[in-house]
């Protein structure tokens, strides 16, 4: 399923937040939203869940305008995937990921055994079935983090948003958690991922899309768009594209070149 | 650490709603008036089955017209203050929070000091702080659609406002009473108390906000959960959160209103039965609610007889809740029960 942004703007009173933005997300693609701080980037997911409805321009999913579709029904289209913070109550894992099944409910039931199989299917396709039963509080930042994954999952939709979904991880827990990410955008969902890190982006993800001060200023495949270039100007800061051998081949990588600016002591 | 099997919780639950049948069955025993277990046991089964009378008028009077619809009206209001208050904590996502949140007991409590002084009956008392709880609520809830900041703090702001305002209320009336009769009537009904001399009427009273509040909570329980989570977390997975905590707002408030109306101010519950159940029984509300109805009806069952045998007057049941929940609320907080709970 795709989706497609024609000439989004929004805006917070006076302040612009997004303008002109468009863009498509096509089925098993996985695109990384770049953009240095207060760039648009969850103003620009808030409209593509249907959270902001009072932007102008459309958001087309699978051809549908996003600010008319209920509630329910958007859930069964798009699932957000928010960062892993500590939730205030400490549910367990397999009730956070029923949780995502909400959608396909009347509004008087509860989840009954179909909707349990669904979260332990989706619980086993990323690996955390022996977390079912632990509390969410006591889980690393990354299994949290699958746990948030699993339970879009189960909503059943092909679209999935992720908001930072590295921000709060080690090192090795960003890694494997992109790595889950891009392994569902190759099995046919349609992934939107927001980043700080261009590397990751280089990595993982098939297209960017990079946003400044509200604006487009890039989108196309990663290979052609993602260049040292695109990213000095977005970060205001310059690199350098590095190619590095490693055991599984070379790798690319984003070099800040350091003193350049900081001549003198910034702070 | 693994969390109780769901067979474990059924086993509490069972527990639990024993618990509840021997704190009634022991409270409409105990008393001044003496039964035997067996006579109460004979007395309660022939309202069932035929059972040839071997007990005096006055013991089925006692049963009948006095000790079953006080230990039902207990109960009923333990559940009633247990339940808004989870649905609160739940909606406001925030395990401290307690029924009168939004005003509806300050504005009780002002309904009532009003009546009282305008020299009502206690029909017209209860039916007066009913009405200003509900007035109450609604006042902050419109309050707060008004305001621009996010929708639950500015629900808490707005209930903190009224509060204010009602209770400021409620302390010049007293001033103006007349201190012979007048103040200290209001001085008393604001402790709360389940002694009355109408128990069967109150407790029909209750009992109809007791289930428009209670059964829309029951059956919307699973999507209580989901309030527990940000806005849009919940509106993605589908959830009209508005509309929601709408519901949940006018049910925790019909049976806070309600409960306040014919027994006076009786804090603690609200807050201290839901910790307690969420211990036992985790955070869902799917288990979660039915438990914390039990467990306060339980708590409030048993509070109320220490209220009425504990010395020859009666104790205000408004201070032994707060005597018995303070403590116990201590003892959840150090002994790190509390955050396993939160």
């Amino acid at each position: 399923m795709q989706i497609e942004l024609r000439d989004v703007s929004f805006s917070y009173g006076r302040q612009k937040a997004l303008d002109g933005v468009s863009f498509c997300a096509e089925k098993g693609t996985m695109t990384a939203v770049l953009g240095p701080n207060g760039a648009g980037k969850s103003t620009l997911f808030c409209c593509m869940l249907g959270l902001n409805r009072d932007y102008t321009g459309s958001v087309l999913l699978a051809g549908q305008e996003a600010r008319s579709i209920a509630r329910r029904d958007f859930s069964q289209l798009a699932a957000y995937i928010p960062q892993s913070n500590a939730p205030v109550y400490n549910y367990s894992v397999l009730d956070t990921v029923l949780m995502g099944t909400t959608g396909q409910l009347s509004l008087l039931s509860s989840p009954k055994a179909q909707q349990l199989r669904q979260a332990e299917t989706a619980l086993e396709q990323l690996g955390i079935c022996h977390l079912a039963f632990r509390g969410l509080r006591e889980l690393s930042g990354g299994e949290r983090q699958l746990v948030l994954v699993a339970r879009a999952l189960v909503q059943n939709a092909q679209i999935l948003i992720m908001d930072e979904p590295t921000a709060n991880l080690d090192y090795g827990n960003q890694q494997r958690v992109l790595q889950g990410v891009r392994t569902l955008a190759d099995s046919g969902y349609t992934v939107l991922i927001s980043t700080h890190n261009p590397e990751h982006a280089l990595r993982y993800s098939t297209h960017v899309l990079a946003l400044q001060k509200g604006r487009r200023v890039a989108f196309g495949e990663t290979e052609g768009v993602l260049t040292d270039a695109l990213v000095s100007e977005l970060y205001e800061f310059p690199v350098t594209m590095a190619e590095v051998s490693t055991a599984s081949g070379t790798v690319r990588a984003f070099v800040p070149n350091a003193d350049c600016e900081n001549k003198g002591n910034v702070l | 650490m693994k969390l109780p099997s769901s067979r474990k919780l059924n086993l509490r639950f069972l527990i639990l709603a024993l618990l509840f049948l021997a704190a009634l069955f022991f409270s409409v025993l105990a008393g001044r008036f003496s039964l035997s277990s067996r006579q109460l046991f004979r007395l309660l089964a022939s309202r069932v089955f035929p059972i040839r009378k071997t007990w005096s008028n006055a013991a089925e009077n006692v049963v009948f017209g006095i000790r079953l619809p006080r230990v039902m009206k207990a109960a009923v209001i333990g559940a009633a203050l247990s339940v808004a208050g989870v649905s609160y904590q739940g909606m406001f996502r925030n395990p401290l929070v307690s029924p009168d949140l939004l005003g509806a007991s300050t504005g009780a409590g002002f309904g009532a000091a009003l009546a009282i002084l305008l020299g009502a009956g206690s029909v017209m008392i209860s039916a007066t702080a009913f009405f200003f709880g509900l007035l109450s609520v609604l006042v902050a809830y419109l309050v707060s659609r008004a305001s621009r900041v996010g929708e639950t703090l500015s629900m808490i702001l707005a209930g903190m406002i009224v509060s204010a305002l009602f209770s400021a209320g409620t302390s010049y009336l007293k001033l103006i009473a007349d201190t012979e009769r007048k103040l200290p009537e209001i001085t008393y009904w604001l402790m709360g108390s389940l002694s009355s001399l109408r128990q069967r009427e109150e407790l029909m009273f209750l009992l109809i906000p007791f289930v428009l509040g209670s059964v829309p909570l029951f059956v919307l329980r699973w999507r209580i959960n989901l309030l527990t989570l940000p806005d849009s977390e919940a509106k993605t997975m589908g959830v009209n959160t508005k509309a929601l905590r709408l519901i949940v707002v006018v049910c925790a408030t019909l049976l806070t209103s309600a409960s306040v109306a014919v027994s006076g101010l009786i804090g603690w519950v609200g807050l201290v039965v839901p910790h307690m159940s969420r211990m036992l029984f985790g955070y869902d509300y799917r288990r979660l609610l039915p438990a914390t109805a039990l467990f306060g009806a339980t708590f409030l069952v048993l509070v109320d007889d220490i209220s009425r045998l504990a010395s020859t007057a009666e104790i205000p049941i408004g201070i032994l809740t707060a005597v018995v929940g303070a403590p116990l609320f201590l003892y959840l907080l150090v002994s790190g029960g509390a955050r396993r709970a939160d």
